[in-house]
């Protein structure tokens, strides 16, 4: 951390692929992540090309538009996602979005995006989710109809009248209590651990 | 239903995060604040051009239905959305959000009001130029726009 306490981010090595429905929009995204200090960025309008740089080349984050017509912005991502002959399966992903009604903002999230952005994208919106994404820690979840970060932000349990698909998913229904009771301080130490001193 | 396969995974921007170097999110911004600021004027007449394509879809859509119209002008709408708040014209950009709700609530409900329309097309030609109006009416218009959008369930 810097003496103020602010966030630093060096984006100087990172290499930037942005995708828009036009120009006009291609160039103040591309000005933006200018600003932040990025060398490489690989612009493009058509989905295609953009296809063919994801397969050839790692990206550390992809900015994709939803506004694209017939979808083709959720397709691309959903593509990037499943294709298992790219480096860029597991890249961070943001989708920028103009109008954005809630179906926009569950298709992003359902096509694997980390996260969508809605226009206009200014300096300020544009780093405050870039910074949330560099400290993303959510996991990768592969199954047969989503590959993505883990669309649970919170461990809220497998959704409600379910079991749950994974190993380490919860049944709702909590059994007889076996053993002790924990402290309060065993409970403490289990949501904020702190190294034990002496 | 199959297991889903769920692991951890190398997040590539991590590594942007330092604690030395780099910049701050306020040098960040003023930066690429300046940068930007380098294609206003193109965006500001691509702004008007869109504009311009919208007003004129307007004409068709002044004639009747028209879902090819409507969806070019949705389209349109999305880009100044896009675009307009960028360079200090926020509420111009809102009007064009409200634009674009009102036209996707029209093709869910598969209506045609012209005359609901119409009066965004106003609010737009408005909030183009805001210095000419005071930020009471400014808001008041685009109350009154938001309004007219959501009127349709």
């Amino acid at each position: 951390m810097s003496g103020t306490g602010e966030p630093r981010l060096n984006l100087s090595k990172a290499t930037v692929l942005l995708i828009q429905n036009n120009q006009s929009e291609l160039d103040i995204l591309g000005q933006v992540f200018i600003g932040f200090g990025v060398k490489a960025i690989r612009k493009f309008l058509l989905i295609d090309e953009a296809e063919e740089a994801v397969k050839r080349a790692p990206f550390d984050l992809i900015v994709a538009d939803s506004d694209m017509a017939d979808g083709a912005g959720f397709d691309f991502v959903s593509r990037v996602r499943r294709m298992d002959d790219n480096p860029n399966r597991l890249a961070p992903i943001l989708l920028v979005s103009g109008h954005t009604p809630p179906s926009v903002v569950l298709r992003a999230r359902d096509s694997g995006a980390n996260f969508i952005v809605a226009k206009p994208i200014t300096p300020k919106v544009m780093f405050d989710r870039v910074s949330w994404l560099a400290r993303e820690e959510r996991q990768f979840v592969v199954s047969d109809t989503y590959a993505g970060p883990d669309r649970r932000h919170k461990m809220f349990g497998p959704p409600v009248g379910t079991k749950g698909r994974r190993h380490d998913d919860l049944s709702a229904e909590v059994g007889r209590a076996v053993g002790p009771d924990l402290s309060q301080s065993d409970i403490d130490a289990m949501f904020n651990p702190k190294r034990a001193t002496g | 239903m199959t297991k889903a396969n769920v692991f951890k995974y190398e997040n590539r921007l991590a590594k942007s995060l330092v604690t030395k170097g780099g910049m701050t999110a306020s040098e960040a911004i003023r930066t690429a604040t300046a940068a930007v600021e380098q294609v206003r004027q193109p965006t500001l007449n691509e702004i008007d051009a869109t504009l311009r394509e919208i007003y004129e879809l307007g004409e068709r859509l002044r004639a009747g239905a028209d879902p090819e119209a409507l969806r070019a002008m949705y389209a349109a709408g999305n880009r100044v959305v896009a675009m307009a708040g960028v360079f200090g014209l926020a509420e111009l950009g809102q009007a064009a959000y409200s634009l674009c709700e009102l036209i996707s609530r029209l093709q869910t409900s598969e209506r045609h009001n012209w005359r609901m329309i119409e009066v965004h097309l106003d609010g737009l030609r408005l909030l183009r130029a805001p210095d000419e109006h005071s930020p009471e009416h400014r808001q008041a218009v685009l109350a009154g726009l938001r309004q007219v959008a959501t009127s349709i369930g």
